[in-house]
């Protein structure tokens, strides 16, 4: 038994094969669908298509760099018609494939010390009433932030760190149940 | 979807077709959510929730944000409201002013504020901010009597270096406490990250080493090679956060005693498909009565395809006398961004203070499927069964649904 619980993280990686997904293949874009966005932004041939800023017209078939789509599907542009959509998912087939390097398995622990420090890094991907889906999240089985056996186990991270404590909570947190009678300290 | 949500809904769907001009975007979000807890001995616990959020950006860089809540822990013996936010704004470029019920996140943490906040761009690279208000209870959403007014200098070099020096009064009836901040931050092109964060309150005196009352943050993260990332950290923790005025000793400043340093070092490292981290967190009171101890933690997580996901987590914690170890796993199927289940468990065998060994079992099925998805909005329904035994509540199950919508238009506000 012992065996074979070392040997799942192996198994779960070996399992993983074939590449990641990437961009949608092929790319929703089509011209006739943005024609009238790129007529009241002024959008030329060439702020798309750098290549072509010769003389002649660019070919049909020259690919634009991705980053184009961003110019106004992420950034607000000076310029550029507001009300383009941002969903990630029109170009990226699964938002997964987005994830920084740092959301891995402990993220939901760890993630509080850079959100304060790159509060624009994380409104890049989320609104602000994601951090309210967990961190407002009271009924008895809304998402936690802290993680499943917290509210048992709390008591020890609580003395380890209660700094961290104090960053969200106050004295109440504490008293509103052990000060009552009804949990021991 | 409660009443006033879909009142909002209505009235923003007017407004759209009323002015398909106006480049204002706008986003307003919804979530209705009701909870009952099985009680075999015939008397269930319900629990019922509304909350909402909107959020609009004029052209002309004014702002305005709300997100609040309606909470009926116990239903049918009333509802009690929370406000997160409801401010209005006026943004151009690196100057501009917020105004209403404010969260300000800074290097020094979360600032809630019933108040104010200025930013002024004086020269291309450095901002003047001031703020100003009274300091609001996150849970309670009440202002209590801590008054707050600050005022600070960044200075921003294109990411690479950034910094800042700052002054914060806390004001009680009875007393003004003054705190001298100062932060910094290096950022190298290869994603190496260091930052530094020092905040002393020069007047007030501490039983610690230091014999002042400040907290110091140091950390730094760096990749080595193109796969994994290390980083190292330490703070020492001997100033009460922002929320409650200094007269006031709560249990969390009880148990950090005179001061502490909490450590931490991680690893990650990162393979096509999966993630492995690695973490270890000493903790050390340098003077008497403060908490010694430390956690542990390791997972990993993997795609598995285009579809699922999967993580596993191990962890374990000791302060005297008490400790904690155990694991998590998790497993994720989703289809697109909107549908999805997953499942979650986790088992640990804990010390508590009683002295007497237990073991906590939880777990939670969760799923959300969507009802009606387009461009400009979405509504889906979510819900989740989670179950769980413990050394004190015994077996439990709760079960709960949650109905989800946001619409809008333009950049996401």
């Amino acid at each position: 038994m012992r065996r074979a619980l070392l040997s799942l993280p192996l198994l779960l990686v070996a399992a993983t094969a074939g590449p990641r997904p990437r961009l949608l293949d092929p790319l929703p874009f089509s011209h006739a669908s943005h024609e009238r966005a790129f007529t009241r932004a002024r959008v030329a041939c060439i702020d798309c298509h750098p290549i072509g800023r010769s003389s002649d017209p660019p070919a049909a078939d020259l690919p634009a760099p991705t980053s184009t789509c961003h110019a106004c599907h992420l950034e607000e542009v000076q310029g550029v018609p507001h009300g383009a959509p941002t969903q990630c998912g029109l170009c990226h087939a699964d938002r997964r494939e987005l994830l920084p390097d740092s959301h891995g398995p402990v993220w939901r622990v760890e993630h509080a010390v850079p959100a304060r420090a790159d509060a624009d890094g994380c409104a890049s991907c989320h609104a602000s009433r994601e951090c309210y889906a967990c961190h407002d999240g009271r009924g008895p089985s809304a998402k936690n932030p802290h993680g499943p056996g917290f509210r048992i186990t709390h008591g020890i991270e609580a003395r380890l760190d209660p700094a961290r404590c104090s960053a969200c909570h106050t004295g109440e947190s504490c008293t509103a149940c052990h000060a009552t009678g009804s949990l021991p300290w | 979807m409660s009443p006033l949500a879909l009142l909002l809904l209505v009235m923003g769907a007017r407004a759209q077709v009323a002015s398909p001009g106006d480049r204002t975007a706008w986003r307003l979000w919804s979530w209705s959510g009701a909870e009952v807890l099985p009680s075999w001995e015939g008397d269930p616990q319900l629990w019922a929730e509304q909350r909402i959020g909107l959020a609009l950006r004029h052209p002309s860089g004014l702002t305005a944000d709300l997100l609040g809540s309606l909470r009926d822990p116990a239903a049918g013996t009333g509802w009690s409201a929370g406000l997160y936010r409801l401010a209005f704004g006026l943004r151009g470029g690196r100057t501009g002013a917020d105004v209403g019920r404010l969260v300000l996140a800074s290097e020094r943490g979360y600032t809630r504020l019933d108040g104010a906040r200025i930013d002024v761009g004086v020269v291309p690279a450095v901002t003047l901010r001031a703020w100003g208000g009274r300091a609001w209870e996150p849970e309670t959403f009440v202002a209590g009597d801590l008054g707050l007014l600050g005022a600070e200098a960044r200075w921003d070099a294109h990411g690479a270096l950034s910094g800042g020096l700052g002054w914060e009064g806390r004001v009680t009836e009875e007393d003004l406490v003054q705190r001298l901040h100062a932060f910094g931050r290096a950022r190298n092109p290869r994603g190496a990250l260091a930052t530094a964060l020092a905040e002393v309150a020069p007047a007030q005196a501490s039983a610690s080493p230091l014999g002042v009352a400040a907290r110091f943050d140091l950390e730094g993260r760096a990749p080595v090679g193109a796969r994994v990332e290390v980083g190292a950290g330490a703070r020492w923790e001997d100033l009460p956060r922002a929320v409650q005025p200094e007269a006031l000793v709560s249990p969390m400043d009880w148990l950090a005693g005179p001061g502490y340093v909490a450590t931490d070092l991680s690893a990650r490292a990162r393979g096509d498909h999966v993630v492995v981290d690695a973490r270890l967190g000493p903790t050390l009171a340098l003077g008497g009565g403060g908490p010694t101890g430390g956690l542990g933690r390791l997972g990993a997580s993997v795609l598995l395809g285009d579809r699922l996901s999967a993580g596993v987590a191990a962890t374990g914690a000791m302060v005297e006398p008490s400790w904690v170890w155990g694991g998590v796993a998790e497993t994720r199927w989703q289809v697109g961004e909107a549908a999805g289940l997953g499942l979650q468990g986790g088992w640990f065998r804990f010390l508590p203070l009683s002295g007497t060994v237990a073991d906590v079992v939880e777990g939670r099925l969760d799923g959300t499927m969507p009802l009606v998805r387009g461009d400009r909005g979405e509504l889906s329904l979510a819900g989740q069964v989670a179950a769980g035994s413990d050394h004190l509540l015994e077996r439990w199950v709760r079960a709960g649904i949650a109905l989800q919508g946001t619409c809008g238009r333009g950049n996401e506000p």
